[in-house]
């Protein structure tokens, strides 16, 4: 296998080469490098990269030739979000501001360690995860145009042969915005799947962690490796790591697929509409059973949504705002921070008491469906600097745009990813999103997987 | 989740009068009229979430307290 062929291979396939001596992973981080080289002035998806990123790889060269026993990644180039605290790597979270983070590995990063793992580099974020443009990372299809946020050096990296996969973390859509937008897998597990010690918080109780890969079976491998009960975050669950290979091949016989008709198909761009419908049909096509339905209650998500992580990022943000150190934060999130001192607390508990009836509502329709699917975003890329769409005929604030249709799978904790499902006629990606039932990632990875299987690349 | 920056220190929060801050929302007196009007679109989304009647529907985040046995020097 040549370094070529690993970066378009499936990440198992490629461990297994480099286990087998038939790729070098020396081989494969090199040319990674020199794609970085050749192309990251431009698209400014890495904040730092490991000087010692060759190093890992001899040593693990090293170690398939004398037979070690190897992870599920051994030799792998995995790039980090600049949110993931890392021993040997500094973290800013995206921030000019004179905040020291520790050196040290939280339990994700661990367990990519552990799984054999090169770590290759941070990416660049959206400053402390607030937006969703990630300034001046440029979108590999069009480099006029975002690459999407707050995870959008990683969207970025995994589409340009940077690295073979990245971390993402996702409040109201931070990974599947990205990876939508740069055409790659964006995937959040249930919240408290992936253990968040060791990644700076945003709002803790929307914050996700998960992986951006070129293809789902990569998503999939990496949340089975990040997955597992992290005792240092408060949010996490009391389950061991994830299983989802099984879930890669099914077929899509008795699978029911729901539409939610309101809320997640108003205002949309008529090519993404047309893509995401021709995905529905093909899914009932393969077999599967399509169920519409709606869900009123979801035109009180976005005050809800705001409520909660404007409250929760500026509370943890505090101290900073107390000591005047905002002052150094971009334009942007210096305002988001400062109006998070604006919703009272009445306000917030009223949006918690909200999810409480969001969430009754959505068990009702999991009971009779095994995933609910639609478009990730209403549009495509957008110009960088572009600040307004419109969409049926109404203009609307594109960064208000960009995430309505993730945020609420935030406010539920539910697992949801996105898969790519064509293109617009200026080229640019299409996501296709997938929500399941809670700690159902198996029907979300079974359903993206026949997608990727039966849409034309 | 622990807070991973360890920067917070009782000697950053100064007083009012030190910082020009507005003291009931801590933002500098004079950005104070900017940042209220940015929030007046996200205020009419929070305003309609109001009108919602809820009855005795509880917060989805419940504290919860810990047995000894759960305790570890790093949870919280």
């Amino acid at each position: 296998m040549t370094p070529d062929d690993a970066l378009k291979a499936p990440i198992t396939e490629v461990a297994a080469a480099i286990r087998a001596g038939r790729l070098s992973s020396a081989d494969l981080v090199a040319r990674c490098i020199e794609n970085i080289e050749a192309r990251d002035g431009a698209l400014k998806a890495f904040v730092h990269i490991a000087g010692d990123a060759l190093d890992q790889a001899r040593r693990c060269d090293d170690a398939a030739r004398s037979g070690a026993s190897t992870g599920p990644l051994h030799g792998i180039p995995i790039a980090i979000k600049d949110n993931y605290l890392t021993a040997d790597m500094p973290t800013t979270a995206g921030t000019a501001a004179q905040i020291a983070f520790p050196l040290e590995d939280g339990a994700a990063v661990a367990r990519l360690r552990a799984a054999g793992a090169i770590l290759i580099g941070k990416t660049r974020m959206h400053e402390f995860a607030w937006g969703m443009e990630t300034p001046p990372t440029t979108n590999p299809y069009d480099e006029t145009r975002v690459p999407g946020g707050s995870s959008g050096g990683s969207g970025a990296a995994v589409t340009a042969g940077f690295c073979l996969a990245a971390t993402g973390s996702d409040t109201g859509g931070s990974i599947r915005i990205p990876a939508s937008l740069c055409g790659n897998v964006g995937f959040k597990p249930t919240f408290g799947r992936i253990g968040r010690s060791g990644i700076v918080p945003h709002s803790w109780s929307l914050d996700h962690a998960g992986p951006l890969a070129r293809n789902v079976a990569d998503a999939a491998l990496l949340v089975d490796i990040m997955s597992g009960h992290d005792p240092k975050d408060a949010g996490s669950a009391e389950a061991g790591p994830t299983d989802l290979s099984a879930a890669l091949t099914q077929d899509a016989k008795g699978l029911r697929v729901g539409v939610c008709r309101n809320h997640f198909f108003e205002a949309l761009d008529p090519q993404v509409e047309r893509a995401v419908e021709n995905t529905i049909a093909l899914l009932g096509r393969l077999g599967a059973t399509v169920v519409e339905f709606e869900v009123r209650e979801l035109q009180y998500g976005l005050g809800a949504i705001f409520a909660i992580e404007l409250s929760s990022s500026t509370a943890y943000h505090l101290p900073h705002l107390s000591a005047g150190r905002v002052d150094a934060y971009a334009p942007d999130v210096r305002l988001l921070v400062e109006m998070g001192r604006l919703v009272t607390g009445s306000d917030y508990l009223q949006a918690e008491r909200y999810r409480t009836l969001l969430g009754r509502r959505f068990r009702e329709v999991f009971a009779n469906v095994d995933v609910v699917v639609g478009p990730t975003m209403p549009i495509t890329a957008w110009r960088i600097g572009q600040k307004e769409v419109v969409l049926g005929g109404k203009t609307e604030a594109v960064l208000e745009t960009s995430w309505r249709f993730t945020y609420p799978w935030n406010l539920l904790g539910l697992p949801a990813i996105t898969v790519p499902c064509g293109f617009d006629d200026g080229g640019l990606p299409i996501g296709f999103q997938i929500a399941g039932a809670a700690f159902d990632e198996a029907s979300v990875v079974r359903t993206a997987s026949l997608v990727e299987r039966h849409t034309a690349s | 989740m622990s807070d991973p920056t360890g920067t917070t220190h009782a000697n950053d929060v100064m007083s009012d009068d030190q910082t020009g801050r507005d003291p009931e929302t801590l933002i500098r007196a004079d950005r104070l009229r900017e940042v209220r009007q940015a929030y007046e679109v996200i205020g009419r989304q929070i305003a309609l979430l109001r009108t919602l009647d809820l009855e005795d529907t509880h917060p989805s985040v419940i504290f919860r307290p810990v047995l000894r046995r759960e305790l570890t020097d790093d949870a919280g």
